[in-house]
C-alpha cells in the first residue's frame, strides 16, 4: 500500500508539471509586445474612426487646433493630431487622435485624462440643464494608447467599441 | 540809468528758455495723446452714432443675446445662434456649429466668422459659466481669449466689442447666494479689459451698467419673471447704450 501511495504521488507530480508546462505554453506568446504601425497621419485614421462609428459627410467637423491649449500644453514630441466635434451641439461627440514622434504616449495618455476630468466637471451642470442625456459620454470618456499613437473619445459605449476596435485592427494590419 | 540802456523786468521768462517749454509740450502731446486715446479699451460715451452704426453688428453669445431677435427687435441676420438659443462659453466654442442666419446652413461658428467678415461682433459671455470662472479664472479668460484669437485669425479686419456682464435679480439656478453671484460678475467685468490689452481689434462696452439697481443686482422693472432674462425695455437701453458708446 505504501509503495502504491509514493507511485501515486509521483505521478500526480508529473502530471502538475506537464499541465504547468502546457499552461505556458499558451500564456507566453501573449506577453509578445504588439506591433502597431507607425506611419498613418492622425487625419486618415480619423477617417477610419468616423467610418467605424457610422458617421456621415458632415456629421464631424475639424476642431479649433487651440481646443484642448487652455486644458494641457501640448508635448512637443506630438508632432500630428486631430481633434473632430460633431456638428450638432446637442449631440456632445468629440474624438482626438496624436501621433509622437518618440516621446512617452502614456504621459501625453494622462495629460488628456486630465482634460477628460476637468471637462466633466467644467461642463456637468450645464449638460444637466440642457442635454442630460449626453452626460455619461462624458463621464465614461476613454483614452487609450497605440503604440506611437494616442486616442481619445468623447462617445456612447456602443461607438467607443467600434471606434477602438477598428483604430486596434488598423495598426496592426 | 546809461543813455540806450533798456530795463529788464526780472520776472519775464528768458525767450529762449519759453521756446524750449513750448516744444517740449508739443512734442509730448504729439508722443502722448495716441497713449492717452488707448489708456482705456472701455469705450467712452460719444455721440448717438444712429441706427446704421447698429445695422453693422453682429451678436453672439448667451441666451440675453439671443432674446435680441424676439425681445430687441434686431433682425435674426444680426443674431449668431443655434437651435439652442444659447451657449457656455468654451475651448469649445469657436468649432461649435451655429446656424447661418442667411443660408439657414449649420457650420462652425469660426467658418462663419470667416465667410461674413462682420464689420463689428459683439460678444457676451459670462452668466452661463461664471461659475467655472468663480473656480477657475485664468482658465475662463483663456477660453475667451481662445475665442477673441480665433475671431481675428480668420476676420481681421473684425472689430470685436466685448459687453460687459448683465447682472442679475436672482439666484435660484446658482449654488450661490445673489450678492456673491453678483460679486462674481463683476469680478469678471474687472477682468475684462485685460482680453483688450495689445489688441487694438478689441474694446470693451459697458452696457451692463444701464442695467442696475442701487444694489448693483438687475433692476427688477427689466427682468423677466426668472430675475436673469430681460425684458424688452432692458434692450432698448443696451441698444442705445451700444449706439452712444460708439467705436469711433
Amino acid at each position: 500500500m505504501a509503495i502504491n501511495q509514493k507511485e501515486f504521488f509521483t505521478n500526480m507530480k508529473h502530471c502538475l508539471c506537464l499541465l504547468l508546462c502546457l499552461v505556458l505554453l499558451v500564456t507566453l506568446p501573449a506577453c509578445k509586445k504588439k506591433q502597431y504601425t507607425d506611419t498613418l497621419s492622425a487625419d486618415t485614421l480619423a477617417e477610419e474612426a468616423q467610418k467605424a462609428i457610422g458617421a456621415e459627410t458632415g456629421d464631424y467637423t475639424v476642431a479649433d487646433q487651440r481646443l484642448l491649449d487652455g486644458y494641457f500644453t501640448r508635448p512637443k514630441e506630438v508632432d500630428d493630431f486631430t481633434v473632430l466635434l460633431y456638428t450638432d451641439r446637442n449631440n456632445i461627440n468629440e474624438l482626438g487622435i496624436f501621433h509622437l514622434r518618440d516621446g512617452n504616449p502614456r504621459a501625453l495618455a494622462d495629460l488628456i485624462k486630465g482634460y477628460l476630468a476637468t471637462a466633466l466637471e467644467e461642463n456637468r451642470d450645464w449638460y444637466a440643464s440642457y442635454i442630460p442625456a449626453e452626460i455619461p459620454k462624458l463621464r465614461d470618456a476613454e483614452v487609450r494608447v497605440f503604440g506611437n499613437y494616442v486616442v481619445y473619445a468623447i462617445l456612447s459605449e456602443n461607438d467607443r467599441a467600434h471606434l477602438f476596435e477598428q483604430i486596434e485592427t488598423i495598426l496592426t494590419a | 540809468m546809461k543813455p540806450n540802456q533798456t530795463t529788464r523786468n526780472p520776472y519775464q521768462m528768458p525767450t529762449s528758455v519759453a521756446r524750449a517749454i513750448a516744444l517740449a509740450v508739443m512734442v509730448g502731446i504729439l508722443f502722448l495723446h495716441p497713449l492717452c486715446a488707448h489708456a482705456s479699451p472701455i469705450l467712452p460715451e460719444s455721440d448717438d452714432a444712429g441706427a446704421q452704426y447698429l445695422d453693422s453688428m453682429i451678436f453672439f453669445g448667451e441666451s440675453t443675446t439671443t432674446h435680441l431677435r424676439a425681445r430687441g427687435g434686431l433682425p435674426p441676420r444680426q443674431i449668431w445662434a443655434d437651435q439652442s438659443g444659447t451657449r457656455l462659453l468654451s475651448q469649445r466654442t469657436a468649432s461649435e456649429p451655429i446656424v447661418d442666419p442667411e443660408t439657414g446652413k449649420s457650420l462652425p461658428f469660426r467658418e462663419l466668422c470667416a465667410c461674413r467678415q462682420p464689420p463689428i461682433l459683439v460678444l457676451s459671455f459670462g452668466l452661463n459659466g461664471i461659475m467655472n470662472w468663480a473656480k477657475h479664472p485664468d482658465r475662463y479668460l483663456a477660453c475667451y481669449e481662445a475665442l477673441i484669437d480665433c475671431i481675428h485669425e480668420v476676420s481681421p479686419s473684425t472689430r470685436i466689442l466685448l459687453q460687459t456682464v448683465y447682472p442679475v435679480a436672482s439666484a435660484d439656478r446658482f449654488s450661490v447666494e445673489l450678492d456673491t453671484l453678483c460679486g462674481y460678475i463683476e469680478a469678471l467685468n474687472a477682468a475684462l479689459p485685460a482680453l483688450a490689452a495689445e489688441r487694438d481689434y478689441v474694446r470693451i462696452v459697458d452696457t451692463a451698467s444701464v442695467l442696475r439697481d442701487a444694489n448693483g443686482h438687475l433692476d427688477r422693472s427689466l427682468a423677466d419673471t426668472d430675475g436673469i432674462h430681460l425684458h424688452p425695455t432692458a434692450y432698448a437701453r443696451i441698444l442705445q447704450y451700444l449706439r452712444t458708446h460708439a467705436w469711433q
